[in-house]
């Protein structure tokens, strides 16, 4: 698989004196799932917004699909984006939301918009001002899918939502996956839920992306070791202290590899391996 | 149907694999059902379809799926002994894993204490 969907080079953008983007690299193959990992404010509302031609980056490049973001919303007829925030008009029921829609994607699908409805139990009918927030992340999921994009860009599509309307969210994006060749990247602050499903995971820190990982070197090579340290020592890169202030210390390891050469340390010899869960992998990862 | 740990070292399409050789060991799926599609699957535990097509990808080439075109997840008549064979390997790593139990120097008692408490743990 060597079909590039999406790069960025040396992505920057400022807003006044606060640099957002310090040179960012990303780039995705063509059915991939990336999730982005990055703290609130991390930049990566700003990354989509560039990826989608809504704002322009100050500087670096970036190429999605064959174009560049070029201020002409050609991008955005090709990209599924569903905001961190879903904002619809108040005076629309959802079917003029999505009939409002259609004239502005030319491979719209509105059988697929009503079917979309149907199976997540959303009522057409129902005014965008009365919304409830569940309803309004699936009426934003269905607006973000409907015209069959290539790419889909989610920026927290389950926040907030209670575990019914992320299950129907969640099997929506398998149902994307199953249908194939779709390329996905998804920022979520609680990324666990979206584990199973990630092929990748990049750690967005600083504005720019500090680390990039595949998922399944996360669930099957990260370890927590428990140890007893008498005096402090040093720690080998891939270690990070995961707190514990006594003489009882919990340690991540990355790789196996790292892990085989931990246990020779004779500090370590004693140590307690278990293994990391992934929500604890990305707690480590984010605060590193 | 089948349960994941998300936790474990275990890639999970091997976690997918066993799961379904599982059911049919204990006769919940038997040959010539329809294993749950590959979105069901992916649906039902949460993860890529990807994952789930690799494992079942790897269960036909193991003959445990039927062959055939069009038969896609159809369980064949071979799978029941691939199950055998994949709890006679089950029960092999324990068998492993008790003696290294005794050469540590656990007592009956001690290793009877700690299936217990994995019992628990895991059911």
């Amino acid at each position: 698989m060597n079909d590039s969907i999406l790069e960025t080079k040396g992505l920057r953008k400022a807003f006044g004196p606060k640099e957002v983007l310090k040179g960012l690299d990303l780039s995705a193959e063509r059915g991939e799932v990336i999730g982005i990992l990055g703290r609130n404010g991390s930049g990566k509302t700003t990354l989509f917004s560039i990826l989608l031609d809504l704002t322009a980056a100050d500087g670096g490049s970036a190429e999605i699909l064959g174009l560049r973001p070029d201020g002409s919303g050609r991008l955005r007829g090709l990209i599924g984006y569903v905001p961190e925030k879903p904002a619809f008009h108040g005076f629309m029921t959802a079917l003029e939301v999505l009939e409002f829609r259609a004239r502005f994607f030319k491979r719209w699908d509105m059988a697929k918009a009503l079917d979309l409805c149907r199976k997540l139990e959303l009522d057409q009918a129902s005014r965008v001002s009365a919304m409830s927030k569940g309803n309004l992340a699936k009426l934003a999921w269905i607006a973000a899918t409907a015209h069959n994009p290539e790419l889909l860009l989610l920026d927290e599509p389950t926040s907030g939502l209670d575990y019914l309307v992320r299950d129907h969210i969640l099997n929506g994006l398998i149902h994307e996956l199953t249908e194939g060749g779709k390329t996905i990247i998804v920022a979520n602050h609680r990324m666990g839920e979206m584990g199973g499903i990630l092929d990748r995971v990049c750690v967005l820190r600083d504005g720019a992306i500090a680390a990039s990982h595949a998922a399944s070197f996360l669930a099957e090579e990260a370890f927590r070791a428990t140890v007893r340290l008498e005096s402090p020592v040093s720690l080998p890169a891939g270690v990070v202290a995961l707190g514990g202030g006594s003489a009882l210390r919990d340690f991540a390891v990355f790789g196996r590899e790292k892990l085989e050469r931990l246990k020779l340390d004779p500090a370590f010899a004693g140590a307690e391996i278990s293994p990391l869960s992934l929500e604890d992998s990305f707690k480590v990862l984010l605060g590193e | 149907m089948i349960t994941l740990n998300q936790n474990s070292q275990t890639p999970i399409y091997d976690q997918i694999k066993l799961g379904l050789k599982g059911l049919v060991k204990k006769g919940l799926l038997k040959p010539g059902d329809a294993a749950p599609s590959i979105r069901k699957m992916a649906s039902d535990l949460k993860v890529n379809p990807n994952t789930v097509a690799r494992a079942y990808r790897e269960l036909t080439a193991e003959g445990f799926f039927e062959s055939l075109r069009g038969q896609e997840n159809i369980i064949s008549p071979r799978a029941g002994s691939l199950a055998e064979h994949a709890a006679r390997r089950v029960s092999e790593s324990l068998e492993t894993a008790l003696k290294g139990a005794m050469e540590s120097g656990f007592s009956w008692t001690e290793v009877e204490k700690m299936i217990a408490a994995l019992k628990r743990k895991l059911l």
